[in-house]
Order: structure tokens, then sequence, then C-alpha cells
């Protein structure tokens, strides 16, 4: 780092500290307010959660509402949720027969988690590499691929990606499974469906930023200081353009962790989607609540987390006290 | 940040050897057993996990399945639909009046050595009453029919007063309400299976969690099983069935597979022997004539229910205009395509047979057969009655692929055939759809019924005035009289009780046209060539797999 970031991180330190602490703050406020509107929202769905509304009598009925505490008045009903929730409990399954919530969720978030963490390894460094090469040989025939493949990658829905794959690649050609989450072979086919989008993500936003990174007045004169051609642009102009990418990584990797349903599905993997979309249709509210709370963790702290990581690429931003 | 274009490429080439190691060392030991000779295993695809192993727990067609291969009630349907004893030491011993039923236990064991005991059976139905254990399946089969059920749910008499006692070990005592005529195949529902008291106490919390924490008296044992969750499980023949010898399979392994297309890559991959039910006209066209897949005729009949809370509906004009507009055989023909067919009825044809083997259906005419240019005159009446020229009705329907294709079908049919009529198709979430089933929020609404036993009355119960599915403001007071009449003096004749049932469902479907059936479900499955005896049953749980073998 250079003595001008220096000084203005150890200066920072303090308001660093306070940066950080009242960032959490608003982490869990927004986490509150996130909660209680999707309770209210979900109360709001007609329907009863129980799974043979149809043949139960409406006395039957009653006695299973008063069980669960659904015949409590609804604000009566937010009260209890939100202190359980605080203290992590975080009620108990309707589908499931009373399996806890927080089993479920644990149970199902390390195949999503996988499958997203290495759709996006493979997606940045693919899609970087796809952005660079392209800016770097601008107006090629090795820019023009590479521009294709990544609106390939963004126009084809991951789906199809996924159906074809399957088919010709396990079926026909019987190279890998078809399905299932048993070992490493199981997640390859997943993995580069999913890998589709965030490679021409990172393909098309590392190809703008660097096109118009290498044409700024400091590569200018880098190169008239005489640095290499390698020192230019992975030093100098890769770093610069890879801000937006990092902006862009945040909602992209929890979108892909938490919207990987369609994947899920065709690829038979236990994961966290498709097990939401279930107990919404099914109307099991705690895990709904459960799953929603999760996702908006999930978002806030990586929000949070990309913050961060801007201070540490690019010494300009600082978002620590005053230091704009 | 010294990353070099040189490294940049080592990654890549780091991803691609991964990749290329990866598809070499690709074992074939998922590669399904089809291709083992006469080893008698296999694997099963499944649609859904399985919620719950606790026999009074369950609502769900998977766990209703296992539990009827893992476990085993009093009687059992085997491979010809023929209901035979399981646990019971043959048929059970009347009184005058159908009331109370004396049946002896065999001599059978838990899978952990415990023997089976008439006690078994009684603390198993107490448990399913017992409020505490917010059963849904319990109340459902067991109030009404077995005497002081209601009571004994609402605690208004202790459990002992259930209608079930222990006469010694190896006797049971049920006594009934009123007499039931298919009592007996009621008792092969896991709801009434026998639980044992000593295991259960000291599982506590954990009984029924995991397949560690079940014992077992059925064909088999869940050898593997971790929860509600599991996408997958395991079956192991089990060495302490009384009819062990009969039992063929050594090990089923089941594995979780929603997608339609995503099964039938497996089973084509050869990583799977059967599928689940295949829904899509598309696959299903791809096997037509293909020996591998099974054709099924459900006995589940779908209809179109017409509230007459709304006073177009409440017309007999319009509702038999209604019901006799919609080319029922187009539909089967030209959007199903699975090999479901038009129906004319209320009761299922292939579902139940008398004495002499003769179906319920035999000899009986179609109602509501499709009259378009009637169809259309009786509309025009209907209209000059109520004193309009358009009537508007929202048809509610699932919101799945296959009920929008259905509603957008309905839909043509009907404003084609009759103008003036204006429908509005509005697509729901299943669980919605009951809710405003409940609340009697709709005009036309597309709902269908499989039966829970073997008998009529399944379906013909529905429709009795305030009936609990009815919902659809119906009221005949002949109708009601015949029902009656079935449950009450005709309980223990036969024949005039059918005679009764088939006389409801006339004045059902050809006096009041209260409701228009559409269609009589088929469902098709894939089956490798090398699995036989796989059986699937028309009521209750779905599928036995005492019966299979492997062959060639």
């Amino acid at each position: 780092m250079s003595k001008y970031t220096e000084k203005s991180v150890l200066s920072g330190g303090a308001s660093m500290l306070k940066y950080l602490i009242r960032r959490v703050a608003y982490m869990v406020v927004t986490l509150f307010i996130i909660v209680s509107i999707t309770f209210f929202l979900m109360k709001l769905i007609p329907g009863s959660p129980f799974v043979n509304a149809q043949k139960l009598s409406e006395a039957q009925q009653a006695v299973l509402n008063a069980k669960y505490g659904l015949d409590q008045p609804i604000p009566v009903q937010y009260f209890h949720y939100m202190i359980n929730t605080f203290t992590g409990d975080l009620g108990v399954s309707f589908q499931f027969n009373n399996t806890s919530v927080t089993e479920l969720l644990s149970y199902r978030v390390g195949p999503s988690a996988v499958l997203g963490l290495q759709a996006i390894i493979l997606g940045t460094i693919v899609g970087i590499f796809l952005g660079v090469v392209g800016a770097l040989r601008q107006n090629t025939w090795v820019d023009y691929s590479a521009t294709f493949l990544a609106v390939i990658g963004k126009s084809i829905p991951s789906f199809v990606f996924a159906g074809l794959l399957q088919y010709y690649i396990a079926v026909k050609l019987g190279l890998l499974p078809t399905q299932f989450w048993n070992g490493f072979e199981y997640t390859i086919l997943p993995t580069i469906a999913l890998a589709m989008f965030p490679i021409s993500i990172c393909a098309r936003f590392m190809r703008t930023e660097m096109v118009e990174v290498l044409e700024t007045d400091y590569i200018l004169l880098a190169k008239a200081k005489g640095a290499g051609y390698f020192e230019i642009a992975f030093k100098h102009a890769m770093r610069n353009a890879l801000i937006p990418v990092v902006t862009v990584l945040g909602p992209l990797t929890v979108s892909l962790m938490t919207g990987s349903l369609v994947i899920e599905k065709i690829f038979s993997i236990p994961g966290i989607g498709e097990q939401f979309v279930k107990a919404i249709t099914v109307n099991d509210y705690p895990v709904i609540m459960g799953t929603t709370i999760l996702f908006a963790v999930l978002f806030v702290v990586v929000v949070f987390i990309v913050d961060i990581l801007y201070g540490i690429i690019d010494p300009r931003i600082r978002v620590a006290g005053g230091n704009k | 940040m010294k990353k070099s274009k040189f490294s940049l490429l080592l990654v890549f080439l780091l991803v691609l050897t991964i990749f290329v190691s990866a598809c070499s060392g690709k074992q074939s030991s998922d590669k399904g057993t089809a291709s083992k000779d006469s080893k008698q295993e296999a694997t099963i695809l499944e649609s859904q996990e399985m919620p719950a192993m606790d026999t009074i727990q369950a609502s769900d067609t998977i766990s209703f399945t296992t539990m009827n291969n893992v476990f085993e009630g009093l009687y059992r349907f085997n491979d010809k639909e023929e209901l035979v004893p399981g646990m019971a030491d043959g048929e059970p011993v009347a009184n005058k009046d159908k009331t109370v039923y004396n049946i002896k236990i065999k001599d059978a064991k838990w899978s952990n050595g415990d023997p089976v005991k008439a006690q078994d059976f009684v603390y198993a139905w107490q448990r399913a009453l017992d409020p505490e254990q917010k059963s849904e399946y319990g109340p459902y089969m067991m109030v009404g029919k077995i005497k002081n059920a209601d009571k004994v749910y609402n605690k208004k008499a202790k459990p002992e007063e259930l209608g079930i006692k222990a006469v010694s070990d190896k006797e049971l005592q049920i006594t009934l309400e009123k007499p039931i005529p298919y009592f007996q195949s009621l008792l092969s529902f896991p709801t009434f299976y026998p639980v044992n008291e000593k295991f259960v106490k000291e599982q506590g919390d954990k009984y029924a969690k995991t397949a560690k924490n079940l014992v077992y008296n059925g064909p088999f044992e869940l050898s593997s099983w971790d929860g509600p969750q599991a996408t997958t499980w395991e079956y192991k023949k089990n060495e302490e069935y009384w009819d062990k010898k009969n039992v063929s399979m050594t090990k089923l392994t089941f594995k979780v597979s929603k997608d339609p297309q995503a099964a039938v890559n497996a089973f084509e991959a050869g990583e799977a022997d059967i599928t689940p039910k295949l829904s899509t006209p598309a696959i299903i066209s791809q096997y037509e004539g293909d020996k591998r897949m099974k054709r099924l005729l459900e006995p589940t009949v779908f209809w179109l229910k017409m509230n007459q809370g709304n006073k177009s509906l409440k017309n007999e004009n319009v509702r038999r205009a209604i019901a006799t507009a919609i080319d029922k055989e187009a539909f089967v023909n030209d959007v199903l395509q699975n090999g479901s067919v038009a129906a004319y009825y209320q009761i299922p044809k292939d579902f139940v047979h008398d004495e002499s083997g003769k179906d319920f259906r035999d000899g009986m005419p179609k109602y509501l057969e499709t009259n378009k240019d009637e169809a259309k005159k009786l509309f025009e009446k209907g209209l000059k009655e109520l004193g309009t020229s358009k009537v508007t009705l929202n048809y509610l329907g699932d919101d799945s692929e296959t009920a929008k294709t259905i509603g957008a079908f309905i839909k043509d049919q009907l404003e084609k055939t009759l103008p003036g009529l204006d429908i509005n198709i509005q697509s729901v979430p299943f669980a919605t759809r009951i809710d405003r089933d409940k609340k009697e929020d709709y005009d036309l609404q597309m709902a269908g019924w499989g039966p829970d036993y073997l008998d009529p009355i399944t379906f013909s119960d529905l429709f009795i005035t305030g009936g609990g599915n009815n919902h659809m403001g119906y009221s005949d007071k002949k109708y009601d009289q015949l029902l009656k009449d079935a449950s009450g003096k005709l309980a223990a004749k036969p024949e005039e009780r059918w005679k009764a049932l088939q006389e409801a469902e006339k004045v059902l479907l050809q006096d009041d046209a209260a409701l228009s059936p559409i269609y009589q479900r088929a469902t098709n499955y894939l089956i490798n060539n090398k699995v036989k005896g796989f059986v699937i049953h028309k009521v209750g749980p779905e599928f036995s797999y005492k019966w299979m073998k492997i062959e060639g």
C-alpha cells in the first residue's frame, strides 16, 4: 500500500470501528423489518397449512389450529414469533412432521452453498478471463468469440443448459451421472449449467471496464514510464476494472445460491431453493419464514462484505467516517 | 496481487484437469442394478421426500406406501387385489348385526424379536385419537366408524372406551358405531397398523425420526432413512417377517427426482429401474407402444363442480347445458393424451366389483353425454328463465401446467358452444383452491377425488346435504335418503345397497345435473423389463414390493 493509504487507514482506525458498529446496527434493523414484512405477507396467503385440510371437519381443524397456536390473534402470533426467532428457535415444519426448521435448513443449505460457490468460482474465473482477453485483443476474432460465448450464457436460460447437458453428456455419452448429489462428479454438470450466467455477466462487465481503463491517463503514464505489457494489463488495468465486477458479485452470489431452484430440481439436488417454493405452495409457515430469514441474512452480510472489499481493492473508495 | 496471464491459464488448466479426472473416475456403482443378472436389488425413483414414518402422522402417498411395505396391519391387498390376512390369523368373526368383530393374531414378530400382540393394535388406535399427537388421518379414518372414536378424540371418554380391546395377547375385539361393509379393507390402511408400545416408550421423542428409531413387522425393514428431508432411503429384507420365504427382493434403493424429464433420463441411463408417474404428454407419447411403459386406469375422477350459490348455476338448465357442452372425448384424446378416459359417471370404473366379479359400472348408462345442439337450446332456455342474455362465471382451477391447459380447453368449449356465456379463469395453488372450496368462493371448479377405501360410498358421501366436501350448495332429499339407506338399513344387504348407490349417482347426474364429470385419470410408469411383480394398488397405499422379483 502507498504511504497515502497507510496514513488514512491508521487515522481511520477508530472511525473504521465506528463504521463497522454502525453497519452492523443497520443490518440488524434491516433484518428486523424484512422478517416482519414477510410475516404479515405470509399470514395474508389463503389456505390452511394442514396437508389434509380437505378431509378434516371444522372441529378437527380447530383442534389442530389450537395446538399450533394458529388460533391466536395475529399480533400475538407475531410477538411470539419474533421472540422465538431472536433466541434461535425457528419453530417446526408442518409438512415434515415436526422436524425443526433449523434442522431442515441446515440439512439443505450445504448442497445449495457448494453448488453456488462452485458456480461463482467457475463463473468469475472463466468470465474474467474472457473479458480480459476480449479487451486486450479488442475487435479481433478472439474478442468476438469471447463476446459471443458471453451472450449465449446470458440469453439461454440455465435450465436449457441443464437439460442439454443432462441428456447429451449423462444419458447419451454416459460420462457423468444424470442427477443426485453423492460426490464431486455429481456437481460438475449442475455447476456448468449454473455458471453460464455468471460467466456472461463477469465477461461483459470485465471487458467493458478493461477497455475503458486501458484508455485512461494513468495507463498512458505507466506505458510512458516503460512498464511491461503484463504489468499494465494486470497490476494496473485489471485491478481497476474489477470494481464493477465486485459490485455485481454480491447479489449474484446470493441469487445463485437461492435461485438455483430449477437446477436443483432437474439434477435432484437436495438444496434450499427447491424446498422454499414447495413450502410456499403448501403454506408451511415456519419453513417459509425460516428460509426468508436465511436469505435476508445472507444478502445483508454479502453486501457488507462487498463494501469492505471495495475499500481493499480501491484506495480511492474509503467508506469510513467522512473520507470520501 | 501479482497475477499474471500465465497463472490465470494455470488456474484454468487446473479446473480442466479436475473435470477430466472426475470423468475418468466415474464408477459404475450408481449404474443401477438393472444390468446385474438376477441380483434381487432395484432402484426406484420417487417424486417427493417422505415426510413421516409414524403411522398416525402420515397423510401423503409416499409415506403410506413405505408403511405398507415395512409394516403390516391385520389385512393387506395382495398382487391380485384380494384382501388377505396380514397380522390376522384367518378371517374375522362377526356378530349378528356386524358391529362387533373378533380377530385372532398370528404368531408374528417385530424386527427386534418382540412378538406382535393384540395390545399393539389397541395402543396404536388409542394413540391415533389422542389430540396431543395431532394426527390428521386418525380422526378422519376412525370417527363415525369405530365406537366412541368421536368422544375419545374430544376427550369426552377415556381412551380405554374406544371400540377396540385385547381379549388376550392373540385376540382382538373391535366394535363399530354401525355396520360397515368395507370394514375389513379399511384395516389395510396404515392408520390402523399396530405399534410396539414398549419400543415407542423407550424411544421417547426420537420415535420414528430415522430408520433406526423404528421397528418393523412387514416384508422389509428400512435400512436407512435420515428423516423427512432425506432424498434417499433403502429397504432390506426383514428376516423376522412371517412370510419371508415369499419375499424375493433383498435390497431396494429409493431416490427422489422431481423433474419428470430428469427421472426419464435416469431411467434411460440405467440409474433407475422404475420412474415416478409420468406427467407430460410429450414424454408419454414418446413411449407409446414401448413395453417398458405401464399404464393404469386409476379410480380417480375429475369433475366440474357447479356452485349453486351463484343464481345462474342454481338454474338446472344452465347446469345441464354446461355439463353437456364439453367434448370430453376430444379432451382426453387431444389434450391429455395419456390414456385417461372420458367420464360420464361419478363412481369410477375398474374400481369396485361385487361378489360375482361384476364391475359397479357394468350395464350402467352414460350420464350427461356431450350434445352441443341440445346444450345450446338448454342454455337459451335457462337464460330466458333467468331473464338475462349474458352470464359470467369464475372458473377456479389449480396452477399446474396441466390444470391451466384444462382450464383453457373448458373455457373454449363453453364459450363457443354457449353464446352469452363468459368464463373467467382463476389459476391458484392447490391449498388456495381447497380453501376457496371450503368458503364456497367459486362458480365453477375443477376438482377431483380418489377413493379412501374400496367402496363406492367414498364417492357418494361427498355430496350429501351439508357434507364436508359438498360446498356446492347441492341438496336433494332423494339423494340424502338413498345414502342414508345405504349406510343404515341396507348396510348388511350388499346387492340392494349397491343399487341404492347406483340410483343416487343417477339422481346426482341425470336428474339434477349437479356437476359435470370430465375424465377418469390414467397414470403411466416406466418399468425396467427385468422387474416383475411390481404391484400397483387402486386404493390405500399405492405400491407393494413383496411380490417383486428381478428376472434375466
